[in-house]
């Protein structure tokens, strides 16, 4: 026998609740900003280690299909891999050589010194975004390794992007090809200030856009374009990418192209995130002494006065 | 209760196929949409009621890690199971066309939904741009999947609501 006045679930009454919800959830977050939101940790710890193993039975799957080839064919990759090997180490050898040798070019060339020496955590991308409209990642280092929000991350020499949440042992990175993504940027020969942002449709041929360039600026095609001095978030120096397609803009003040960036983000598995945190304006406090020194001086102007 | 623990599994494994996996080799740089494909077919196979539930779950997975607020992935979720779900009445065992045909529906549902919120409101309107090079490869891939997807899930379904059937014959 079924209550006739029993209170029911129904499907719209769970989308109504829910939806309403959310709205709310959405319209306090657009007026306060991200509040901390203990279920996302609880979530992101449970799941964490799961998405660590998938992770890397999808790395590890090209691997494995190796492995079911035959005896047979192993045996005979045996004998060439002997012969392989020894002319491997000769050409380890004269590759020792050469890498002595490129080390002491490096030195020369001062590249080791291209960035201020910034200390850094090595991550492991762990997992992407859908990947179709926006591209954030999941690395494994959160709160607990010491990252924290607006950490820069960079990989294979340029700027990947930066930490958007912390969660307990992993955090969100929102990299630089991002549609909502900014940085602002300078020439590395003239220090001329620009601004790099992320745009899908020029992503789709492997550029992000750069911008708001003054007109009487000497950025060219190929300059070298890194993180402002003045950005916010961005520490300065890190190489972002080279300029390409400089063209005066139809209002006929600025200038805008494309930038190429140094990262490959389609293939990132490792990255580094950059401890050091930039203090920007929202740290900026106009120093006041202190008010004893204040009255006392002010004591001594109206002393004077009289 | 059997039914709502292997519900919760077919979510989690297909956000992990869709965020660790797929991901991981995706073809020109597009992935499927696993988890819209799981809370489409869930609500045309079950109803409205499980559709959202279902939704509401991977709509809260995503929130939770990719999402910029609580809430802006569940609502889409939670609202296209609903609709699966009223296309409940259509469902016979050996008809794969229809649900085939919801979820890509569905999927480009999504599609401009993101578009919308996400990008239109930036005053980012190339709708043209984003419908050709996002929403119609993800809609193809997603319709792969749907296929395969709705074979799998179909024969579980069954699987359950036999076992269902016994039990409840015990008790009679």
């Amino acid at each position: 026998m079924k209550d006739k006045f029993k209170f029911e679930f129904t499907a719209k009454i769970i989308l109504m609740t829910a939806s309403i919800l959310f709205a709310l959830i959405i319209g306090v977050s657009f007026i306060r900003g991200e509040s901390v939101n203990p279920l996302k940790n609880v979530v992101n710890t449970v799941l964490m280690p799961i998405q660590k193993g998938i992770h890397l039975v999808g790395q590890t799957m090209a691997e494995d299909a190796a492995q079911l080839a035959t005896l047979k064919e192993v045996q005979k990759e045996n004998e060439l891999l002997k012969e392989q090997v020894a002319n491997l180490r000769e050409q380890i050898s004269i590759s020792d050589q050469e890498h002595t040798e490129l080390l002491h070019l490096r030195e020369l060339y001062d590249l080791d010194n291209q960035y201020p020496s910034y200390e850094t955590i090595g991550a492991r991308v762990i997992g992407k975004d859908s990947g179709n409209w926006f591209h954030y990642f999941l690395i494994d280092k959160g709160a607990e390794d010491g990252i924290k929000k607006d950490m820069n991350i960079i990989a294979q020499g340029g700027l990947v992007g930066i930490v958007t949440e912390v969660g307990k042992t992993s955090s969100k990175v929102l990299a630089i090809i991002d549609d909502t993504s900014n940085v602002s940027a300078m020439s590395a020969t003239t220090q001329d200030s620009c601004m790099v942002s992320g745009d899908l449709e020029q992503y789709e041929e492997g550029s992000l856009s750069l911008m708001y360039i003054n007109k009487e600026d000497q950025i060219v095609e190929g300059d070298k374009i890194l993180t402002s001095n003045t950005s916010n978030k961005y520490l300065p120096g890190i190489l972002v990418g080279y300029a390409q397609n400089i063209q005066v803009d139809s209002n006929n003040l600025t200038k805008s192209g494309q930038l190429i960036p140094v990262v490959d983000f389609e293939h990132l598995d490792t990255v580094l995130v950059i401890t050091t945190l930039k203090d920007g304006w929202d740290d900026f406090k106009v120093y006041e002494p202190e008010t004893e020194t204040e009255a006392e001086t002010g004591g001594a102007l109206t002393e004077e006065g009289q | 209760m059997k039914r709502a623990i292997l519900t919760l599994f077919v979510v989690l494994a297909g956000f992990f196929l869709q965020n660790n996996f797929f991901t991981m080799l995706n073809i020109v740089r597009i992935a499927p949409n696993v988890l819209l494909v799981i809370t489409c077919i869930f609500g045309f196979l079950r109803g409205q009621k499980e559709g959202v539930l279902v939704g509401l779950l991977s709509g809260l997975l995503m929130d939770c890690f990719f999402g910029a607020t609580l809430g802006f992935y569940s609502i889409i979720y939670m609202c296209l199971g609903y609709l699966n779900g009223c296309f409940h009445r259509f469902f016979y065992n050996d008809n794969i066309i229809i649900p085939v045909f919801i979820c890509g529906v569905s999927d480009l549902l999504y599609g401009c939904y993101i578009f919308v919120f996400r990008f239109a409101l930036r005053n980012r309107l190339n709708f043209k741009f984003y419908l050709s090079t996002i929403m119609i490869p993800e809609l193809l891939y997603t319709i792969v999947i749907a296929l395969l997807a709705f074979g799998i899930l179909s024969a579980i379904n069954h699987k359950i609501e036999e076992i269902e059937k016994r039990s409840a014959e015990r008790f009679v």
